[in-house]
């Protein structure tokens, strides 16, 4: 099959550059109640694009976001995201450092299509890498599978990668074991 | 076995001694013969950043290792002239403690007024081999108890009543702060005067800069009026599935009203719901204790020993 995945790694023992400016948007931790919801709902035009219906329920049953919060690596602390002007969450990550290997993983990571190309997910990111760094996180990692996702950590987390390509097996199936 | 005494003056080797803690704290059932390593992170992330009782984890730290450079022991000066050891169960000799004691005698000791030089440690009553070894070295048991507290998140957490026009929730963000701070001030410096209040809220960034800090277990309780009346604040430690309460309070004029249970009663349905099996909580004074003993279930007493040098 053709599909690739690329594992981009990045070490933080080194300086990080500065979060850049994103006039009219703040950077921050999530929080609760209603923003949990903007945050749900966020998840549909951050990934599924123009499908309503997904954006929605989405929205509309909340249930899946709180089982993500009772994983154990979540920490609200550690879930960001942008909020524009008029309080509408414009782009969001969600980061899971583990304190044992001193390693984290973004996932996952989005921007709503009307706030994209203004440097938002390059911006939330680094701010994140600053806030897993501070914690004693020594290595980072992200996955992208699409051009446009790995344009974006390339330029965020520099060239390290790993490319995870998908081998296939047609498996045979015995007649006997059709009912 | 020949083992090599080390500062720990290195970043590596510190996050190295927090998964040593945890190695050793498995190894001994989950009991607190040694740090739990949420004591370690609030040593560092509060005594030392911001109560600056000790100057740095380069000064209150010493490891030993063996052959194949595998931390084998770790000692902590907490401040003061307070120690606390923790040796891997494998590795444990008399020597070993010996060794560490005469290391903390020679660098850890804090001076009395009257010139005095002294040093002191918190031993479990029932572990008799601990208390014989520093009685051979001259220490002599002192007034001053630890109540150690554990619960194991086993059987349901029952609800507790809960006063009208209290909330209970996750601690805010950076806005809090003054709020959170003043609550803390009340909670335990209420018999001075306000005036001696510094203000000073950066001492929480700190807190929460914490490795094991997460902010959905900062659980505070607030008052009609919106002020922070109470709060519990755990650190959990997912590897070893257990936790600590380090910060439980209530704001002075809030007490009597059930919100010390309410607070940790949250805390601990969170534990329980992200998958912890047991939490720990230490007394060294009544109100606390109190609390402590009306929510957990164990109870380990540690005596104070101490040494004038």
């Amino acid at each position: 099959m053709d599909l690739k995945e690329y594992k981009h790694h990045c070490s933080l023992d080194d300086p990080l550059p500065d979060v850049p400016a994103t006039p009219g948007y703040t950077i921050r931790a999530l929080g609760n109640g209603l923003e949990l919801l903007e945050r749900c709902y966020a998840m549909g035009p951050g990934f599924y694009k123009d499908d309503v219906n997904a954006t929605r329920a989405k929205r509309d049953h909340p249930g899946w976001y709180r089982s993500l919060q009772s994983a154990r690596l979540y920490r609200c602390d550690l879930d960001l995201i942008v909020v524009a002007s008029h309080g509408n969450i414009a782009a969001f990550c969600s980061i899971w450092f583990d304190d044992v290997t001193r390693t984290a993983c973004f996932e996952p990571v989005a921007i709503v299509p009307a706030h994209q190309r203004r440097g938002l997910a390059r911006a939330i990111m680094i701010e994140g890498m600053h806030r897993i760094k501070h914690m004693g996180c020594k290595v980072v990692f992200v996955s992208g599978s699409s051009a446009v996702a790995n344009a974006l950590y390339f330029s965020v987390m520099g060239g390290e990668h790993d490319i995870y390509e998908l081998w296939e097996k047609l498996l045979k199936v015995e007649r006997n074991y059709i009912r | 076995m020949k083992l090599t005494l080390h500062i720990c003056d290195k970043e590596d080797k510190f996050w190295r001694a927090r998964n040593f803690l945890r190695e050793v704290f498995l190894l001994n059932d989950r009991l607190e013969h040694s740090w739990h390593v949420a004591r370690l992170d609030y040593w560092r992330w509060h005594y030392i950043l911001t109560c600056n009782i000790c100057k740095s984890v380069e000064a209150g730290m010493a490891l030993w290792e063996n052959a194949d450079a595998k931390i084998v022991a770790a000692l902590n000066h907490l401040g003061g002239s307070e120690l606390r050891l923790h040796v891997h169960p494998q590795f444990y000799s008399a020597n070993l403690e010996h060794e560490m004691l005469a290391y903390a005698e020679e660098n850890y000791f804090a001076t009395a007024e009257d010139g005095r030089r002294y040093i002191y440690l918190p031993i479990f009553q029932d572990d008799t081999r601990r208390q014989g070894l520093v009685q051979s070295r001259g220490y002599k048991k002192q007034e001053g108890w630890g109540h150690h507290y554990r619960r194991d998140l086993n059987s349901p957490i029952p609800d507790v009543p809960f006063p009208d026009g209290y909330v209970i929730r996750l601690m805010g963000g950076v806005e809090e702060y003054p709020a959170r701070s003043w609550c803390s001030w009340r909670a335990f410096h209420n018999d001075e005067p306000d005036s001696n209040y510094d203000g000073d809220y950066a001492w929480y960034a700190n807190l929460q800069s914490a490795p094991l800090y997460r902010r959905d277990l900062d659980v505070v309780a607030s008052a009609p009026d919106g002020s922070i009346a109470a709060f519990c604040t755990i650190f959990y430690d997912d590897y070893t599935r257990s936790a600590v309460t380090v910060l439980v309070g209530v704001a002075a004029e809030h007490w009597r009203r059930g919100l010390g249970k309410a607070v940790m009663t949250e805390g601990l349905s969170r534990l329980k719901t992200l998958g912890c099996t047991r939490v720990f909580s230490t007394a060294h004074e009544e109100p606390a204790d109190a609390l402590y003993r009306s929510m957990l279930k164990d109870m380990k007493i540690t005596d104070t020993w101490l040494k004038v040098l």
